[in-house]
């Protein structure tokens, strides 16, 4: 079978989802190998864990293709998948034990009765460029990775996935209010693991 | 010595109508209404008269933001075409469970 031509306008979009409705079988494998790559890299930011991030895109398609008469085609295609995925994450992580909720507290800023900071902050030195680049971008995941995951996921869900407050809230089945706490404090976090590496020495 | 635990605008606008200045602490947990644009327009005048005149907390406002900058951009799927790439075996295995879905 030739390979589909990927899917570039509305045309193409609506096209494609009445295969789906159809039931065709290359309309699914043209979406499976056109989109679970950017569903495969949404699950291993959410869960870091490749074996978990790998059953949750599988249980994302499955759980999408089954309910595809459900679809309306209000949003594209990988904006309905990247809902599903998102919610097939979400229900792993629910299903491990929970584990201890590791303490924020050393990696949030502290202040004296008077309101000063223990440590001044320090300005940062520009992000490198070149060979560098991808190294620093490897320690920048590999600091996401260490916050504790009551804070990651929301870290991860707002400012990488780019998923508003509200939505955020009711896949997290809590307030907006909690959501922006947890995100504030897992900025912070962010930040203060990445301060020794960016710090301006020269300052 | 206390950690930075978010608190309600009510009692920062209170102290300020009382005469009292914003701190660095109030700076720290009002970060990110003062960047999402939800502080009060005299607190919001008052939390950026403190930036002009703190040097720690103009640096904070600065790595924070970079700190979601960086993030985005580490994480960016355009940034890191390795990221999502599909093994064949997935969708091997995606394709194969959808022939057997009832």
């Amino acid at each position: 079978m030739p390979p589909a031509s990927p899917v570039e306008s509305l045309a193409d979009e609506s096209a494609l989802l009445a295969r789906l409705k159809a039931g065709d079988p290359g309309a699914y494998e043209q979406v499976v190998r056109e989109m679970g790559g950017r569903m495969l890299a949404v699950a291993r930011r959410i869960l870091v864990d490749e074996n978990e991030s790998q059953d949750a895109v599988q249980d994302a398609f499955v759980s999408a293709f089954r309910n595809i008469a459900k679809f309306e085609g209000n949003s594209q295609i990988a904006t309905w998948l990247h809902r599903i995925t998102v919610n097939a994450c979400l229900m792993r992580l629910r299903k491990k034990r929970r584990q201890d909720e590791v303490s924020l507290d050393a990696l949030l800023p502290s202040f004296g009765a008077d309101g000063h900071p223990a440590h001044a902050a320090s300005p940062w030195r520009q992000s490198p460029t070149g060979d560098e680049l991808a190294e620093t971008r490897e320690s920048i995941r590999a600091a996401i990775a260490k916050l504790p995951e009551h804070y990651r996921i929301v870290l991860v869900l707002r400012d990488i996935e780019a998923l508003d407050t509200a939505q955020t809230a009711a896949l997290l089945e809590t307030t907006e209010a909690a959501v922006k706490i947890r995100l504030h404090r897992a900025r912070q976090a962010l930040r203060e693991l990445l301060d020794s590496t960016f710090r301006d020495s020269s300052n | 010595m206390s950690a930075g635990v978010p608190r309600e605008f009510g009692e920062l606008i209170a102290r300020l109508k009382d005469g009292g200045a914003i701190n660095c602490r109030d700076c720290s947990d009002f970060l990110m209404a003062y960047l999402d644009k939800e502080l009060d327009p005299q607190v919001c005048a008052r939390f950026e008269q403190h930036l002009t005149r703190c040097s720690s907390c103009h640096n904070y406002v600065e790595t924070y933001r970079q700190t979601v900058r960086l993030a985005q951009e580490a994480c960016c799927p355009k940034a890191n075409p390795h990221l999502g790439k599909m093994p064949p075996e997935l969708v091997a295995a995606i394709l194969a469970s959808l022939g057997r879905a009832p």
